[in-house]
């Protein structure tokens, strides 16, 4: 009876997100992945409206989760906004005309699905909640342009418009109220988790790299600041012989990237792997030396927990939400943005890997208690019951 | 669907149902003509106007019409003031044929609503009382830009 009871599921969350999967492009994308997963063990029905990558809508039913993958109407879009508009759209006319499932409340993820959220809440009335990763201004690290201003009105509209908003780090807390006049009642701070058996290997793998190496991984774009720890290797890596860089990822970046590697005399010592599929960026991480995040601006930093899993030192600069996780002692955090000072830590720990190891175990000790999903879960669905119970109580 | 996905015990291909609630745009051959006919939903002029932040009087609605065939790939334009109406085409060249219908509000940007169905086509019979169209060649755009969108957006 009482398991009868159990599996009574929750709610039915419809959740808009543009990377899902096996379209996993940045951390978004994996958080949402993981919520999902997590969350339909956890009793909750999800709906999620996603991007098809291919070039065909689909409806899949998978592990007890119903997958729409859509494709924007639009086959040539003029730009990036325009883009966008049309993927909201098409989310928007699919649920409101062809979707067959009723929900409980709707989940969207950052501005790119933030408009459909809003259209949505809108027509049908129900609850919105929104996780905010990350926002326009300060991914921009405070440049100013037509478009970054359009697409922080957007951010405004989506964050005035819903119910509840979680972050991911108090970083990201702190600058919503500050910045976006959020009030604290409609924050939740619930950050990002690991699922600790995507991470396992077995145990004859071998690394990929015959070298000892210093390893980044993010896309490759200029506010992962890969730039600088090119600069900061630059410095050292005649006192190091042995080691060698892997900066693995995708994007815009990667050109420049190369061609600062040729500059800096660099080549047969910085390897580009390109974008790292789950079981090549665990074998990557289990044989790396450190993990270095040389980003500018890092509203959480997944990537940094998914070293802690391994043991590895971490080393970042001081920003955002990243430093939140890193600290106290649970990694090595560079104070001033420079390939300089970069540099120094670097050949500091190198020298003294000792010292590097004893923050490592500190960071998979935190791992262990803070960053899992399986219990972070309880905090999402807390939100859910709290936000659909508002809004039952104000329509009784 | 891609290979990746596991565990699926339902998967279908759903566009092209049709209902009355559903935004419809529809391309039919006869012998002599192309037939075009488009609806748009009250939902969907709401959903327009959220979107593109205009009333829907005041967009522009028209259909393209695109042809593919050996030479090129090329459109031609039918401005449409009713959110459902049929119309006519004739005299046109061999190919492929589709269409799309689309909103466009003052500052020039589009939402396409709806694709039709495509349809072959060898010669449509000359029909001397009909305009003969002004066919333009389709210009693709790099949209390599797409693959590195995420909510850490990039698009420098």
């Amino acid at each position: 009876m009482n398991k009868q009871l159990n599996d009574v599921p929750l709610f039915t969350v419809l959740l808009l997100s543009t990377e899902y999967g096996e379209n996993m492009i940045g951390g978004l994308g994996r958080h949402v992945t993981d919520l999902v997963e997590t969350g339909t063990n956890s009793h909750l029905i999800y709906i999620v409206v996603t991007l098809s990558t291919t070039d065909q809508e689909t409806y899949s039913f998978e592990n007890g989760i119903h997958i729409y993958r859509l494709l924007p109407w639009q086959k040539n879009p003029s730009n990036f906004l325009e883009y966008i508009k049309n993927i909201n759209f098409r989310f928007s006319q699919f649920v409101l005309q062809e979707l067959q499932y009723s929900f409980d409340l709707i989940h969207v993820h950052d501005w790119l699905t933030g408009i459909a959220g809003c259209a949505l809440c809108n027509h049908t009335g129900m609850p919105l909640i929104t996780t905010i990763h990350s926002t326009e201004k300060e991914r921009k690290l405070g440049d100013f342009n037509l478009l970054i201003e359009e697409i922080t009105s957007y951010e405004n509209e989506l964050i005035n418009k819903s119910d509840q908003i979680i972050v991911c780090s108090e970083y990201m807390k702190k600058l919503l109220k500050s910045k976006y006049d959020v009030s604290s009642e409609k924050i939740e701070t619930i950050p990002n988790g690991l699922i600790p058996e995507k991470y396992t290997l077995t145990d004859n793998s071998t690394p990929l790299l015959s070298t000892p190496y210093l390893l980044a991984m993010g896309r490759l774009v200029s506010e992962k600041g890969f730039h600088l720890l090119l600069e900061a290797f630059s410095l050292i890596y005649k006192e190091f012989p042995e080691f060698n860089v892997v900066i693995a990822g995708a994007g815009p970046a990667e050109m420049l990237l190369k061609q600062q590697v040729s500059v800096l005399g660099l080549e047969g010592r910085v390897f580009f792997p390109g974008y790292l599929h789950e079981s090549e960026r665990n074998v990557y991480l289990k044989f790396c030396d450190m993990l270095i995040i040389p980003s500018l601006y890092e509203p959480f930093g997944i990537v940094a927990l998914e070293a802690m899993i391994y043991s590895k030192p971490i080393v970042s600069f001081d920003v955002g939400g990243l430093a939140d996780v890193l600290a106290p002692n649970r990694g090595i955090i560079v104070k001033s943005t420079n390939a300089e000072k970069l540099a120094e830590q670097l050949r500091y720990y190198l020298n003294n890997p000792d010292k590097a190891n004893e923050i490592a175990v500190k960071g998979y000790q935190t791992i262990t208690s803070q960053y899992q999903w399986n219990t972070l879960i309880l905090e999402i669905i807390n939100v859910y019951k709290k936000t659909v119970s508002s809004y039952r109580n104000s329509r009784n | 669907m891609n290979n990746k996905q596991t565990n699926k015990i339902g998967s279908y291909i759903f566009r092209n149902k049709h209902s009355v609630y559903v935004d419809t745009l529809s391309l039919i051959s006869y012998t002599n003509y192309l037939v075009l006919s488009w609806s748009i939903v009250p939902s969907t002029k709401v959903l327009l106007e959220n979107i593109l932040k205009e009333d829907f009087n005041d967009l522009l609605v028209k259909v393209v019409v695109y042809c593919k065939n050996d030479r090129q790939n090329s459109s031609i334009d039918f401005v449409v003031n009713k959110d459902a109406d049929a119309i006519r085409l004739f005299n046109l060249p061999e190919g492929l044929y589709y269409c799309e219908l689309i909103a466009i509000n003052s500052q020039n940007v589009s939402i396409t609503v709806k694709c039709s169905n495509e349809v072959k086509r060898s010669l449509i019979q000359l029909n001397e009382d009909s305009p003969n169209y002004q066919w333009l060649e389709v210009k693709e755009r790099d949209h390599s830009w797409q693959s590195y969108i995420s909510g850490y957006t990039i698009y420098e």
